[in-house]
């Protein structure tokens, strides 16, 4: 191997020491909060257009030093309005008194590896998300938390299983194959939001006889993050911010600040919650008054519920009080949940910490679910010398998550697929003599179906995950001079985790055995580890007042990597409960390993100029990956952005105008295999192993998708910043999408894989912000945002032939598919068209079929009578799976000591297929299968299957998903320091908080954004018996020591 | 905390510790940049380079991944067949389609049994043709008896893979081999000559075994138990010959005749068909082995036996003697009562594959038997097939004396032999053959309301679609597939 060192651009051994002395001055003082008085701590103090700065201390006290000569000090620090002030050549003490911002008007903005803007500065669309709102109420994971709060963020949870699963769509979906998901980098280090399966299918069979599949309710990896522990977060989602990630970043990247100790006095925070949880929505189920309706159902014959209901109900007649809810019974458990969190922050002038721990528990409504999240964090901020700053870092997690089978299944065990089949008209929770719960008679009976009380009180389902997250930052100021200032930072951060996936499922269990097999167990393990390394040097300029010029040149290093294995035993041996070598009649093996590696060079600069009120910030980031065809080339990830802000418009009322525009590349790398071509393993006969030809024709020239956004945007400000108004418009285009485009199945092969396509993703976000009432008792903040998001297809090769989408169960339930001129999100099902005869004597469909239709009959042209109607079936759209308009509420009322936050969110349209909705119709088991239907006679639910027509008329189960709910809430009362101090407490919060407590929708089903499939860059629509959603409750004690 | 004061000694550890930082910073940017760390191998796929480290050994793995992959679409045949060729239902409780699709929607090339004995045919097409090209850039290392031993094996795979394809897709034709480039395709064939391809193939393929000489052998060692007795180029010829068999008694009920009868009765006399029956030699043959050990498949059809009932109607024909011992080893009757979307209900599940790792037939000395009957019969032996099925009837179906007198014409001996092939070759994948072959298709119940009976099994619409842009972006009309319907607008 050849080993080529690139020269990274050193400017320091130039300018390393002599420090050319300049004429300078120490100005004092404090800051306070204007309402309270009371001092703040934090606040960085700097003298606008130098490098000269400081931060409070808890006294709210501050000292710098600035250039000679009269100044312009500005203030500023999270939650607070920034404040300007001007100094006077003799002037050595100022105080300020900085304003709440409520409307979060000046926050910090991530522009390059170092640098960062304020952002009323900023030269893109900023979405910042502050420590309290994230903690506001219980959350499942921190994506529930963000749910409703992130302008131009579309954010679903999968289901309401409990520990998380969430999907993070930023600015919509730009890879149809690609990674999907945002790029999550905490403090600097970029951390893993995979998610693996933990083996829920060895017991579901949704994917057939494997031992996992994407359709386990898997937990992406965000859920290992402790909310509690997070001070901001930022959502980069323009190109022109996230090009700074390169390759990774198309789908936008989440920097999370984690809270650090400050200069001061020492405190401890203590929290405790405690709640419980109840379903959002219930299902229902039908009311059976007569033994023949269930026998007479295509599933309620099976010989063994025949019998039980016959015996259950000898007259033939089953009185109202019979009938149960199997489903309410089942998701019934209200055990409270609770979190504990310590935190200290601690700080001298030298060396700060902040160190947490939280214990949180979240029980789930289906007997033994839950999650239990343990972690640990410890910050600590060192200077070592005037010039050499080091933080460090360091986090463990512990993730326990019992989630209980949900979605798909091909065994009967998922219990909303059971319940679809299983007439509530027998007790299952219950044993009989023999110590064993009863058997479900219905559904097929036997070891076909299952008793879903045994199987969760039975079945060990556990996923354990340990994670540490950790980093070292070294910065060291080489030069500084007011005009000059070198300074050098080193990055490097690290996570890895060690997933467990542990599934146990022994003899007695009901499903047992059907497939020949009694008792079963799978042992999943993943170790994934990741590491970055940075190095930067930052050269800020300012030769007046004019202009500041900051220039940062660096490189970079990042690696991740996962080896997953897993073992699947059926027919265990007695007492056995984990697969074991060579003792089970049958054991498969499987096992996994994906490395990437990416090398990077970057060159940032950054212009503030005319009183900060025009910002430059551009830059190219340089690229290339161990994922690429070609690992040697370099990939150019441009940027450029500027803003300029009119402080004083000619306008009453208006108190400034920022006008902004940006451009920016950034990439999406392949998967790890694209470009290996490879055989496939065949399996094994007769003891021999074999190999096959790959399904799918990898690419050794594969290239990065890449994404060019342009965005345009303003930011206003009225009545005394009470009122803002921020607009974004953008237009990005993804050329050379990677793609796995169809072969004929005729060449041998199903698919192969090519740089193909464009898709255009085009929308706007507008944030509405004001502060309706502002007294000295009450205030009322307001803030709404609305997104709206359309990806079409631009473009696609003649030569591709027509693509569905890969992630859903095919056109009798609807799908994707790209169809050039059509959005991405158009979901294709099937069509009946009644037709007539041509003047050509041809049966064609007696209507225009629309654009992208593919008759899928061979006798299209015949006609075909069903039900005495001649109809032609045709693959067609028939509904969007995306929303027409994301809408939040947010609104914080505070009352002396009380306030109140809501959240809103109402997303209208947005199609889903309901696929449980069919399973209870199939079933016969709806609520509403009774109700009158378009034909006398035959109830609703028997109507609507029989329309649904084995899959003919699609249109049938693709429901709109449109829905208002109120996220979370939470109302908290500051006690008083008198009442504080009976804990021995200086500051006291008591908060009642509800998490997911109303929806209005007329969707059918649970929850419209849950996935069967999880997280899926598209088929992100398909209801599939998932876990219902939940609604949490909880007080919440926090004392300050 | 106290701010600690700074001290000489810690004043020399300060700049001493500055020096080594702005050290690690220097040498950590340059090695995040040399060509060796952006390499990440695959470690757990098999790469061109990987199988060139051991190319025979490679050559071996692929034989055996064409057995693999024959074994899975056997699996999918025999369950698809089943179900159009009226012996079973598959009421599978979470996906109905699997009645729908068979029995009433088979004609929307989306359907649930559009798909089957397609791809996995398909990809073994491909297989056999990397397996050649192997062959090929070893035909000095493996020296010329084997390579030629090696390309009657892949001859005779490849035969068996199209006879599968026609007998699926029968009227419409099949392509009959995969294109050297990736991405093109072949016109398809019609059924006759795709008959013919595999009659012709078969006999390339046992010249070739020929050419291996008597005492010749394979470069690799053919899977299982299942290929005991065949597994030398000169065994493996008999198999060879058995295939050709079938292939030409198809083709004799399809319009050839006695011709290809006659060229069936060679083909037996080359095969290992008995000169006697009896119960020990009965299901001599061709097998593929499932198991439950790691990395192998268990038996396919075993594993949907709650679901997979039996069609009634085997226990009301009057054609089937409901002695006969086939019946009763094969079937399991007293099942819980089922019926799916609007079929007709059965209580009778299969007993043919009785436990998990029951081996799949591919071809036994029984079906050579009735192969025997029905070309016979067709060249003028009417006596000598009556008494080959009389033979079968009574060892295989436990029958007491002649089951059969001679059939007074051949609508009536077609009545016999499909009696004695529907006992004989149950849940085996033929029934919908043989009787579409013979024109009594309409002989098969409809099984439920609004059912009709599929004369083959469509083309995908996956295939329609992709053949659909080989023509628009300048390919030959003649690549479209039939039955296609028209393509998008």
């Amino acid at each position: 191997m050849r080993t080529r060192a690139l020269a990274v651009p050193f400017l320091l051994p130039v300018i390393a020491s002599a420090a050319l002395a300049q004429q300078t001055r120490t100005v004092t003082g404090t800051v306070t909060n204007a309402a309270t008085n009371q001092p703040i701590d934090g606040i960085t103090v700097s003298a606008v257009g130098t490098q000269a700065g400081g931060v409070t201390d808890a006294q709210g006290r501050f000292r710098i030093v600035i250039p000679a000569g009269e100044q312009t000090l500005a203030a500023r620090g999270i939650g607070y309005k920034r404040v300007t002030q001007r100094v006077p050549a003799g002037v050595a003490s100022v105080s300020f008194r900085l304003e709440r911002d409520v409307l979060q008007l000046d926050q910090v903005t991530v522009t390059g590896q170092t640098t960062t803007l304020s952002t009323r500065n900023a030269t893109t669309a900023v979405s910042v998300v502050n420590a309290e709102e994230v903690t506001r109420a219980p959350a499942q994971s921190l994506e529930q938390a963000l749910q409703g709060k992130v302008l131009g963020a579309k954010i679903d949870m999968n289901s309401g299983a409990p520990g998380g699963g969430a999907q993070i769509q930023i600015r919509g979906v730009t890879s149809v194959l690609g990674n999907g998901q945002p790029l999550v980098v905490v403090d600097g280090v970029i951390i893993s939001n995979d998610g693996f399966s933990s083996g829920a299918n060895t017991i579901s069979g949704a994917a057939g006889a494997a031992g996992g599949s994407g359709q386990d309710a898997i937990v992406n990896r965000l859920a290992d993050i402790n909310p509690n522990e997070i001070e901001s977060l930022e959502i980069l989602k323009s190109a022109a911010a996230t090009a700074l990630y390169g390759s990774r970043a198309t789908n936008g990247v989440v920097v999370i600040r984690t809270k650090r100790g400050t200069n001061g006095q020492s405190r401890f925070n203590f929290s405790q919650r405690v709640g419980t949880q109840a379903p959002l929505r219930s299902l229902g189920q039908r009311t059976f008054t007569s033994v023949d309706q269930v026998v007479d159902l295509p599933y309620g014959n099976g010989e063994s519920g025949e019998d039980y209901l016959n015996q259950a109900f000898p007259g033939g007649t089953i009185p109202a009080s019979a009938n149960r809810s199997l489903e309410d019974e089942f998701y019934s458990r209200r055990t409270p949940s609770y979190q504990t969190n310590g935190s200290v922050t601690a700080g001298n002038d030298r060396t700060s910490l902040f160190a947490s721990g939280t214990l949180q528990r979240e029980n789930g409504l289906a007997p033994s679910t839950g999650a239990q999240l343990m972690a640990g964090r410890f910050n600590v901020d060192q200077t070592i010398t005037p010039r050499l700053r080091a933080s460090v870092n360091a986090n463990v997690t512990r993730n326990l998550l019992r989630r209980g089978i949900s979605n798909n299944d091909n065994t009967g065990t998922s219990p909303i697929y059971n319940f679809a089949y299983t007439p509530s008209l027998i007790d299952l929770n219950q044993r009989d003599a023999s110590g064993l719960y009863v058997r479900n008679p219905f559904g097929g009976g036997g070891n076909a179906t299952s008793n879903p009380f045994e199987t969760f009180n039975s079945v060990r389902l556990d996923e354990t995950v340990w994670r540490s997250v950790g980093g070292l930052t070294l910065s060291y100021n080489a030069y500084e001079t007011p005009k000059n200032r070198v300074s050098l930072q080193s990055q490097f951060g690290f996570d890895r985790f060690q997933q467990d996936g542990d599934v146990y499922s022994p003899g007695f269990v009901q499903y047992e055995g059907n497939d020949g097999f009694v008792g079963r167990a799978t042992q999943t393990n993943v170790n994934s580890q990741n590491y970055n390394y940075n190095f930067n040097v930052t050269h800020a300029f300012t030769p007046g007042r004019l202009a500041s010029f900051t220039t940062t040149v660096g490189g970079g290093y990042e690696q991740q990597g996962f080896d997953l294995s897993r073992y699947r035993a059926r027919g265990l041996l007695p007492g056995v409960t984990r697969p074991q070598l060579g003792g089970s009649p049958n054991l498969t093996a499987e096992g996994n390993r994906e490395l990437f590696r990416d090398q990077n060079v970057t060159l940032t600069e950054q212009v503030l100029a005319f009183g900060e009120r025009l910002a430059l910030t551009g830059g190219v980031r340089f690229d290339r990956s161990s994922t690429y065809g070609d690992r040697e080339k370099w990939w150019a990830w441009p940027r450029l952005a500027g803003s300029y802000r009119l402080d004083t418009p000619f306008v009453p009322s208006l108190d400034n105008v920022k006008l902004r525009a940006s451009f920016g590349r950034t990439g999406n790398r392949p998967r790890f295999t694209d470009r290996f071509v490879l055989f496939g393993a065949g399996g094994a006969i007769g003891g021999q192993t074999s190999l096959v030809s790959p399904a799918t024709v990898n690419n050794p020239n594969i290239e990065p998708e890449r994404l060019t956004e342009v965005e345009v945007g303003t930011d206003l400000a009225f009545f005394k910043q009470r009122a803002t108004v921020e607009f974004s418009f953008y237009d990005r285009t993804v050329r050379d999408l990677l793609f796995t485009a169809p072969l004929a199945a005729s060449s041998g092969f199903a698919q192969r894989v090519l740089n193909t396509g464009r898709l255009g993703n085009r929308g706007f976000e507008l944030g509405l912000g004001a502060v309706p009432l502002q007294g000295r008792n009450v205030t009322w903040t307001s803030r709404v945002n609305i997104t709206r998001n359309r990806q079409v297809v631009d473009q696609l090769p003649l030569q591709i032939p027509r693509f569905n989408v890969p992630g859903s169960f095919g056109a009798a339930f609807g799908r994707n598919a790209l169809v050039t001129g059509l959005q991405t999100t158009s979901i294709f099902g099937s069509v009946p068209y009644t037709t007539r005869l041509n003047d050509k004597g041809l049966r064609v469909p007696d209507q225009p079929l629309p654009v992208g239709y593919f008759a899928t009959d061979a006798k299209f042209l015949a006609g075909n009578a069903v039900n005495g109607v001649d109809f032609v079936v045709v693959d067609t759209v028939l509904g969007n799976s995306n929303p027409r308009l994301l809408t939040n509420f947010n609104n914080t009322v505070s009352y002396r000591r009380f306030a109140l936050n809501f959240t809103v969110d109402w997303r209208l349209g947005g199609d889903v297929a309901n696929m449980t909705h069919l399973l209870y119709d199939e079933g016969g088991n709806s609520r509403d299968y009774d109700n009158a239907s378009p034909v006398a006679g035959v109830p609703l639910g028997e109507w609507r299957y029989n329309a649904w027509n084995g899959g003919n008329d699609t249109r049938m189960y693709v429901e709109s998903g449109t829905n208002l709910r109120l996220r979370d809430v939470a109302l908290s009362y500051d006690a008083p320091e008198s009442f504080a101090r009976f804990t021995r407490a200086r500051s006291m919060r008591l908060t009642l908080q509800g998490r997911n407590l109303l929806m209005r929708s007329r969707y059918w089903g649970y929850d419209p954004e849950f996935n069967n499939f999880g997280n899926t860059n598209l088929n992100r629509f398909i209801d599939l018996a998932p876990y219902p959603g939940v609604r949490q409750f909880s007080l919440a004690v926090d004392l300050g020591f | 905390m106290t701010t600690m004061r700074a001290s000489l000694p810690a004043r020399a550890a300060r700049s001493a510790a500055r020096r080594a930082a702005a050290l690690v910073l220097a040498a950590g940017g340059l090695a995040a940049c040399s060509v060796d760390r952006i390499n990440a191998p695959i470690e757990s796929a098999v790469t061109p380079e990987g199988a060139a480290a051991n190319p025979t050994g490679a050559l071996r793995l692929l034989a055996t991944g064409i057995i693999v992959q024959n074994r899975a679409s056997q699996g999918v045949w025999i369950r698809d067949a089943s179900l159009f060729g009226r012996e079973a239902f598959y009421f599978q409780l979470q996906d109905s389609r699997w009645t729908t699709g068979y029995f009433r929607d088979y004609d929307v090339n989306t359907s649930f049994g559009a798909g089957g004995v397609w791809g996995g045919r398909l990809a073994n097409l491909r297989n056999i043709f990397g397996f050649r090209r192997s062959v090929t850039a070893l035909e000095t290392v493996l020296g010329a008896p084997a390579a030629s031993a090696a390309r009657g094996f892949a001859s005779t795979e490849e035969a068996l893979n199209v006879q599968n394809l026609v007998n699926s897709r029968f009227n419409l034709g099949t392509p009959v081999q995969v294109d050297s480039g990736v991405a093109s395709v072949t016109p398809f064939v019609t059924r006759d000559s795709a008959y013919r391809f595999v009659s012709g193939t078969l006999d390339a393929g046992f010249a070739q075994l020929g050419a291996a000489g008597a005492a010749g052998s394979f470069p690799f060692t053919l899977p299982g138990s299942g290929w005991t007795g065949f597994n030398t180029p000169a065994t493996y010829g008999q198999y060879n010959r058995a295939i050709k068999a079938r292939n030409e008694v198809y083709r004799g009920s399809l319009g050839c005749g006695a011709t290809c009868y006659q060229a069936a009765l060679a083909a037996l006399g080359q095969s290992f068909v008995t000169a006697t029956l009896t119960t020990a030699n009965l299901n001599t043959g061709v097998y593929y082995t499932t198991s439950t050990a790691t990395g192998d498949a268990t038996n396919a059809i075993w594993g949907i036996r709650n679901d997979l009932y039996a069609n009634t109607s085997i226990t009301t024909d009057p054609t089937i003697p409901q002695t006969d011992a086939r019946l009763t080893s094969k079937l399991a009757t007293g099942a819980p009562s089922r019926s799916q979307s609007g079929s007709e209900a059965s209580t009778i599940r299969f007993n043919r594959y009785a436990t998990n790792d029951a081996p799949i037939t591919v071809i036994d000395n029984e079906e050579l038997w009735l192969i025997r009957a029905e070309a016979l019969w067709f060249t003028g032996d009417r006596a000598g097939a009556t008494a080959a099925l009389n033979t079968v009837a009574r060892v295989a179906g436990g029958a007491t004396g002649d089951r059969y007198t001679q059939a007074a014409n051949d609508a009536d001996f077609v009545t016999q032999l499909l009696a004695e092939r529907r006992l004989s070759l149950l849940l085996e994948g033929h029934r919908w053959v043989d009787v579409r072959r013979f024109g009594r298709l309409n002989t098969l119940p409809a099984g439920g309301t609004g059912f009709t009976v599929a004369t083959q099994q469509v083309v995908p619409a996956a295939e329609c679609q992709a053949r659909d842009v080989l023509i628009r972006s300048g390919g030959s009309e003649a690549l479209r597939g039939p039955g296609c319907p028209p393509p998008a607008q």
